[in-house]
This record gives structure tokens, sequence and C-alpha cells, in this order.
């Protein structure tokens, strides 16, 4: 393994990446400032990134000019499993609220960790504890709702938000 | 920001986990083993400078159940409560990605065996009766709308309204 420190403009992401981050970008960006770049981006020998899209992401953001790399020798198969495989890790672990907490209390200056003030009220304050509910890990729930048309896709949208399902996407083939 | 990001490549004991570690990724190691096996051990450890971990508790522990010797490290230029702070904000900031159900599965269906960390029953339910795109379509001929729900309680709540009041066929995907 050797890490680089290459031109942000060598690094591509990869155009299908199945994993969406745009919501991360701000606490990854925040997270730069604060703390330096501490983890690589992973890329393969095409430049593809494999790991760290956000970092990537927040980077060009924050006008880096230059981001430490790490080439993996995959070839491009293998790659597009890993970029999987890594985020799919992630969805595994969960908080242990009772440690979280404790910790929490500990720093002066909560919100550096990425947690909204409701949120560690959420925490603070177990009765109100929304979060580590589960002990399951994290999954994501979708309905797939097959439309007749473009129009009637469009209608059905409307309707769905309007019950307050804010994160609706079209597809089509 | 003016870390230098060094690679070093320490003793796998030489390293420590946190004890005070709020994450529990009990389920995360044996796939992190899988990963380390099928695609190598890719991402450096981020330790302290009393070479404690900042972040990759996960892959330390599979590193360990690995038999590795000697891990690849870089280190955590703050203080010890900042290390808190990331150590945290890490974790955080990844629980807002979310997958792309579409690329999921355009990206499953061309893996063969791979290993991804899901399972064969869970790629099957995402692979199937699922619309394989055709490229050479001009006009598109099926029309979907992915609605994300925030718990199992409102997906079923929305699949009762879609089908029962809007007369609608929908399809239930739990990734």
């Amino acid at each position: 393994m050797k890490i680089e420190w290459l031109s942000i403009d060598r690094v591509r992401p990869y155009p299908h990446n199945p994993r969406k981050n745009i919501e991360t970008i701000d606490k990854v960006k925040t997270s730069i400032q604060r703390y330096g770049f501490n983890q690589p981006i992973v890329v393969d020998p095409q430049m593809f990134i494999v790991v760290g899209h956000t970092r990537y992401a927040a980077a060009k953001e924050l006008g880096l000019a230059e981001v430490p790399v790490v080439i993996a020798d995959l070839d491009e198969k293998r790659a597009r499993a890993y970029r999987i495989m890594d985020n799919k890790a992630h969805d595994f672990t969960r908080w242990d609220v009772v440690d979280l907490k404790k910790e929490i209390e500990k720093l002066p200056d909560v919100e550096a960790t990425g947690f909204s003030l409701k949120q560690l009220d959420d925490i603070l304050f177990p009765e109100l504890a929304l979060i580590g509910k589960n002990n399951q890990h994290r999954r994501q729930h979708h309905i797939i709702v097959e439309c007749a048309s473009r129009e009637d896709m469009n209608a059905v949208e409307t309707l769905i938000r309007g019950k307050g399902f804010k994160r609706c996407r079209q597809s089509w083939h | 920001m003016s870390s230098k990001l060094a690679l070093e490549w320490l003793p796998l004991d030489a390293v420590r986990p946190y004890t005070m570690n709020s994450r529990r990724n009990d389920q995360t190691v044996p796939v992190v083993v899988d990963s380390i096996r099928a695609y190598g051990f890719q991402q450096p450890i981020v330790i302290d400078r009393d070479n404690v971990i900042v972040a990759g508790h996960s892959r330390w522990r599979a590193a360990r159940e690995l038999k590795m010797e000697q891990v690849p490290v870089v280190r955590f230029e703050g203080t010890e409560q900042e290390a808190r702070e990331y150590r945290i904000l890490d974790n955080r900031s990844q629980e807002d990605s979310r997958w792309d159900p579409d690329l999921l599965k355009q990206e499953l269906a061309e893996l063969d065996n791979l290993p991804t960390g899901f399972s064969q029953e869970e790629i099957g339910n995402i692979l199937k009766d699922m619309a394989i795109s055709d490229t050479k379509k001009i006009e598109p001929t099926s029309f979907e709308l992915v609605v994300d729900c925030e718990s199992e309680d409102q997906q079923k709540e929305l699949h009762q309204y879609v089908t029962k009041e809007l007369g609608k066929v929908c399809r239930v995907l739990t990734i």
C-alpha cells in the first residue's frame, strides 16, 4: 500500500456509484476543515473512485488541489464489488447509545460530532430516544410503484409527496 | 489541514482499540474479513499519537481474525478531544448515505458471484422482477416511482395507500 498526494483532477468519480452521498457531503467538509484529510481515497488503476466519493466531493467543494490516494490493484469487476461491499459493511454497524451518550457528554462542542441538537436531546434524555431502538442493522425501505406513463408517474408522485413522502425518484426504461 | 498523512506499518498488537468506542461492529467484522480476503486491505487504520484507534475498529478486528501481523496506519494529528469528536463524526457522516436501488441492481446484476456483503437471498430480492434496462430502446415503456420510507411501518402504510386508494401495482423492496 502506498499513499500518494495527487491532483484532484486525476481522480474520477465512478459514474454508476450505487451509493448516494449528497446529504453527507457537508458533514465531511466540516470534518476535513476541522480535522484534516485522514482517510485516503481508494481508486482502481483507472483512477475511478472505489472508496471515498463523499471525501472527493467534499474536497472539490473546499477547492483542494490535491488529495491523498491509494491505488488498489483491483480489476474492474472486483473494484465494483468492493465498492458495494465497503458500503454494505457500514450498514451493519450501529451505535451503543449508552456509550455514545457518555462520549458526547464529555465534549465541550457536542455539535462537532455531526449530531444535531435535536438528536443529542434524544440521546441525552433517553425517554425521548429514537436512535438505537432497533438492534438490527440499518435497512432501507422502499415502495416501487408501477405507472402507466410519464404523466401517470408525475401524478402519482404528486399524490405520494402530498402524503409526506419526500424522497421519490422517477425511473424509466 | 497540514497533515501529510504518512503511511506506517505497525504490529497489530501495537494498535489499540479505543475502550470507549460507541460503535458496535460485531456484525460488521465478518463482512470486513471477507472483504479483506477478496479485495485486500485497502484502507489504513487511523490512530492517535498513543496508537489508539480513531477510525477502523472493524478493520483492526478483522485483521486480528485473519492473523495479520502488521496493519497499515496513518496518524491523526489533532488533540485527544478532537480525536473523540472525529471518531463520532466519521461514523455519523456515513449514516446519511443511501443506496440507489436502480444502480445497485445494475451493478449487482453484473458482478457474477463476487462477494459484496449482500446475501444471495438479498441479491435475489433486489434483482427479482425488476426490469432489465434495454439501452437500445429509445421510447421508455416502463415507468416506476421509487419512494424511500423511513421505517417498515411507513413502508406498510404507503403500500396500503398505493394499492387500496390509488389502485396501483407496487413492489416492496427492502435493502
